[in-house]
């Protein structure tokens, strides 16, 4: 929630990362992305856009098609897989279905008890009375001996959310932690994330919930079809301040919420070429363009890059944010 | 006044304990649920509080066969009565013939598209099912046409090219719409919706919960929506249910929900404060979870976590006291509005 | 989803049914059988140098509560006895099966693609298709044809029949452990593992086999115990290549006792089979004289020892997760 102060270090620098899965389109496409100490980053997006498979990225769980990521200054690509193995310490992810990264055939204590074993050698001999403690704090007492199947949804998440604090990461890559999960369950495991280390595990915070989104996070990343459309500071995600100028996707998805002072019909999807090769991806939806003005030729060639707009915001737009060379 | 097309008296749903327990556990105590012919219904409640048991068991889903229950539930879909087989599709019931619910009088849209959709049918094809049983022995081009204009109501665009695509290629808003189709195929009287947007974006969200009123308006379904979302179910509900721990601990028309008014249950108060803080980015209240719930079931759900016998006060203390002994009798605050607190019935 | 998935689940789960007590029943008892057998010693095995020798096909006594066999040997004692035959070369075999199959299904189902796993998945193909069982015949029988003495070898013997028997058990076993660790390697929680910073080694090792396919081995070991009861009595009943007698086992005390079968048969029918006291009468004298519980016992013994561990193995196969 702090502004961080740029003398705080990187912990994780990625450049001009991409991904295409075998015979699909690309998943990411060109993402440039630092996340500093202690920095709660917040991806939101549609479904579909690459979020997921950009957190996999960055923690090398999928190797990138191109582009570098460089975690604590190491390069992820140049490390040993036992290298990689030992920093997984010190990188954690927590799935978007809790149910399905559990193991079936281990008990909740079984999971916590190896990664105590594993991720804090030095707590080994205590690891008995740790993964109690844990089980306190995350309220899953009594369900040391339970299956997953077992607990309810909010009982497995808090597992894999405690399974990913227990070797207390430097970045944390949360892939929807409360989807699913009520009002009451949703606020502690926010809570539970946030307090993590005393504030100091760097978060890319990914979810469909704009106002947890803001609640949490320092900085918003706004992801379109494989590519960061909009990067703003988290204070800009409101429904209800129709000041602030934004990527027209976003315009989009801050009009959709309940509170939202006007909505933005979006036209139903137009036709268009290839929208991977050239041009604004979101150029089959905007409705800020249309195929007779003018800006659309632009649209529909070049790739906007991400333009300042304001401090801390950035937008990739044609119209939105056009580039000094462009509106010159 | 009231034109229920659902209801139960006093619905006990039990399960067996997974600690290994002898003694089955309730997972829903004694439910007196009407849904309005017509209107929107949500029931709202922690994860795990046994919404979905309760909605599968109501509706007689097969695959949800609780260990034991009790009570009745009855469905009006025309205005007769019929029993509702509480324990899976059954032939007879307490000795009757069951005089049968017309097939596909109630539609479901579940929590994932994919626990809807068969992966490996054609979009088409599973529409076209649905439309059978509410229609059988029509001709292919009839079905067809059908098919088309469900998928057509559901707003997606090019439905001819949609009805060729597997759920795969779909991205989860049309995934859910078709969902939506698939239910509204069998033209339910009933359309209940298990958490439909979750993991949806905001704007898909929005289209569907719009689409699902739109649809309940147009054609005079009851909907009955079971949601975490707070904001969705302010949006959209006529008529509420809350949940905790099985019990449903109250409910009322909206206006007692979303309008200051005589009081609201404890649980309901911490669910909108606490969902309230989100949306406007503050810190939520802490919660009161050092305490164990009990097993014995006697006493008010609620007991180990309400706010409300913990502050420190003799009276208080002494009504929580009763909290944990005695089941809390019903409180109304108006004709339709129930509440069930020691505490709400008797203010201090 | 998840109440619901409950009670469908673990309802099923974790209840000893009376499957699973009849298993475990049956195993304490053989367990129990094989360790008094140790203390047990049938001999005089062929009977001729015991003082008091006992009348051949004798009924049941104090003394022996089963009665004797046609060599006047007592029959509960050689019952007991002939668990040796089948015990610890059963084990044998099961241990054979396992260790080989387990690794080599592990590894051709987790690193599926790779050229080791489909030389060793060839493997397996391979053997499979042979005639498993007559080659099991006809090995022993080329052993038992090259030593001088099959008798002193009969000890060696046994546990190359179940080493046999367990080699020829490694398809079914490896193919099903590589199915079904292919199947769990595509599951989330694998790759989630390995982002949790989890070697290869310990997800196989671990997270794999141990949570999720101990219990299917057990299942098949089970079944391939109860199938080496089967092979190992019925060679000796057969005779050459099973257990040579004087040396007891179930099925050379069948064979031993397979007249008084007919003997029995006509003791019954000569009684007055109409009345319900009549027929009684009959097979009160089939037992007494005819030699009837030769017959029953060791027919029982086989039959019961094998559901018992197919039970077993019905045990397993409900706990297994699919
Ligand atoms: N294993 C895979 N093989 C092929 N395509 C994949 C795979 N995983 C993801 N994709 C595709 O990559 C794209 C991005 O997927 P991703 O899961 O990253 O989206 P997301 O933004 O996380 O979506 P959601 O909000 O639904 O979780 C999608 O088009 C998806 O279909
Ligand atoms: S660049 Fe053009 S198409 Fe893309 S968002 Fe901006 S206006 Fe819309
Ligand atoms: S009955 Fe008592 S414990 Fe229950 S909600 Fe009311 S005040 Fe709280
Ligand atoms: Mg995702």
């Amino acid at each position: 929630m702090s502004a961080q102060n740029a003398s705080s270090s990187l912990v994780l620098q990625a450049k001009g990362l991409s991904h295409r899965f075998p015979g699909g389109v690309a998943a990411v496409n060109g993402v440039d992305l630092e996340i500093r100490e202690g920095e709660v980053v917040g991806l939101v997006g549609e479904s579909g856009s690459g979020k997921t498979t950009l957190g996999k990225l960055l923690l090398h769980i999928i190797p990138p098609d191109t582009g570098r990521v460089a975690f604590e200054g190491q390069d992820l690509a140049e490390l040993s897989p036992r290298e990689r193995r030992r920093t997984r310490s010190r990188m954690q992810m927590i799935y978007q279905t809790a149910a399905a990264s559990l193991n079936p055939g281990l008990t909740v204590g079984q999971h916590l008890e190896e990664t105590v074993r594993l991720h804090r050698p030095e707590d080994a001999h205590r690891a008995d009375a740790l993964v109690d403690e844990t089980l306190t704090a995350f309220r899953l007492n009594g369900k040391r001996a339970l299956h997953p199947s077992q607990l309810s949804g909010g009982e497995q998440r808090r597992v894999v959310v405690a399974r990913s604090l227990l070797p207390r990461p430097s970045l944390l890559v949360a892939d929807e932690p409360t989807a699913g999960l009520d009002a009451s369950v949703k606020a502690d495991v926010i809570d539970l994330l946030r307090n993590a280390r005393g504030g100091r595990t760097a978060f890319l915070f990914i979810s469909h919930e704009l106002d947890v989104v803001r609640y949490v996070a320092d900085r918003v990343l706004v992801m379109y079809r494989g590519r960061i459309v909009e990067c703003m500071p988290a204070a800009a995600l409101d429904p209800r301040d129709t000041e602030v100028d934004h990527h027209p996707y976003t315009e989009r998805l801050l009009s959709a919420a309940f509170k939202a002072t006007r909505r933005v019909e979006s036209p139903m999807i137009r036709p268009t070429e290839d929208l991977f090769k050239a041009g604004c991806s979101y150029r089959a939806a905007c409705h800020r363009t249309e195929p007779d003005d003018p800006s659309w030729s632009r649209c529909s060639q070049h790739t906007p890059d991400l333009i300042p707009l304001r401090a801390g915001h950035r937008v990739s737009c044609h119209v939105v944010a056009p580039s000094p060379t462009e509106a010159s | 006044m009231s034109d229920p097309i659902l209801f139960t008296r006093d619905l006990w749903v039990r399960v067996h304990d997974p600690n290994g327990g002898g003694s089955p556990i309730a997972v829903v105590r004694g439910a007196n649920i009407e849904l309005q012919r017509g209107a929107t219904t949500c029931l709202v409640g922690e994860s795990g509080s046994g919404k979905t048991v309760l909605m599968r068991a109501l509706l007689g889903i097969s695959g949800a066969r609780p260990g034991v229950t009790a009570g009745t539930a009855w469905a009006r879909p025309d205005g007769s009565e019929f029993p509702v087989p509480l324990v899976g599709p059954r032939k007879r019931w307490r000795g009757r013939a069951l005089p049968s619910l017309r097939p596909g009088w109630a539609g479901y849209v579940f929590q994932h598209p994919s626990h809807s959709l068969d992966p490996l049918l054609r979009v088409g094809d599973q529409v076209g099912a649905s439309v059978t049983i509410a229609h059988s022995g029509l001709t292919p081009a009839a079905v067809k046409r059908r098919v088309l204009h469900w998928l057509e109501t559901v707003h997606l665009p090019n439905p001819e090219a949609v009805a060729q695509l597997f759920p795969h290629e779909l991205s989860g808003g049309m995934a859910q719409r078709v969902a939506i189709a698939i239910a509204l195929a069998t033209e339910p009287d009933l359309l209940v919706a298990d958490e439909p947007t979750t993991g949806l974006d905001w704007s898909v969200r929005r289209d569907i919960v719009d689409l699902l009123g739109e649809l309940c308006r147009a054609r005079g379904m009851s909907l009955l929506l079971i949601s975490h979302d707070f904001q969705v179910v302010e949006h959209i509900a006529d008529q509420l249910y809350v949940m905790f721990r099985g019990e449903l601990v109250e409910d009322g028309p909206r206006r007692a929900f979303f309008e200051p008014g005589p009081g609201s249950h404890p649980y309901t108060r911490e669910l909108q404060a606490r969902s309230r803080a989100l949306e406007e980015g503050s810190s939520p209240p802490r919660l009161h979870l050092a305490e164990q719930p009990t097993s014995s079931g006697a006493g008010c759900v609620y007991a180990h976590r309400c706010p409300w016998i913990r502050e420190p006060s003799p009276e208080r203390s002494a009504l929580g006291e009763r909290c944990r002994s005695v089941r809390p009798p019903d409180f109304r605050p108006s004709s339709d509005h129930r509440v069930r607190c020691i505490a709400v019935g008797e203010p201090t | 989803m998840t109440l619901s998935s409950l009670w469908t689940q673990r309802h099923r789960q974790d209840q000893m049914g009376p499957v699973s007590v009849f298993g475990f029943g049956v195993l304490i008892g053989l367990v129990g059988l094989r360790i008094a057998a140790m203390f047990v010693d049938s001999s005089p095995r062929l009977g001729l140098q015991d003082e008091q020798l006992l009348p051949a096909m004798a009924g049941p006594s104090w003394d022996h509560l089963l009665g004797t066999d046609q060599l006047g040997r007592d029959l509960l004692l050689r019952m007991v006895d002939a668990v040796e035959a089948f015990f610890l070369p059963g084990l044998f075999a099961c241990l054979v099966a396992a260790l080989i199959a387990v690794p080599t299904g592990a590894i051709a189902g987790y690193w599926e693609g790779s050229k080791g796993a489909a030389v060793l998945r060839g493997l397996l193909t391979m053997i499979s298709a042979w005639p498993r069982l007559v080659l099991v015949v006809v090995v022993v029988a080329i052993f038992t044809g090259s030593v001088r003495d099959p008798a002193a070898w009969a000890e060696v013997r046994l546990y190359l029949l179940g080493g046999l028997v367990g080699l020829s058990y490694i398809p079914q076993l490896g193919g099903a452990v590589s199915e079904r660790v292919q199947h769990f390697r595509r599951e989330q929680f694998v790759e989630a593992a390995r982002a949790h910073g989890l070697s290869d080694r310990r997800i196989l090792l671990w997270h794999i086999l141990w949570a999720n396919c101990r219990h299917l081995v057990l299942r098949h070991t089970c079944t391939l115990f109860g199938a080496f009861i089967l092979v190992e009595t019925s060679l000796s009943y057969l005779g050459d290549y099973g257990v040579p007698p004087p040396r007891p086992s179930w099925g050379n005390i069948l064979a031993g006792v397979r007249h008084s079968v007919v003997h029995s048969r006509s003791l019954m029918a000569s009684s007055d089979s109409w009345s319900p006291a009549g027929l009684w009468g009959g097979v009160e004298q089939a037992i007494q004289h005819g030699g009837l519980l030769g017959v029953l016992a060791p027919t029982i013994a086989i039959a019961v020892s094998i559901a018992g561990v197919l039970a077993l193995a019905e045990h397993y196969a409900r706990r297994d997760r699919p």
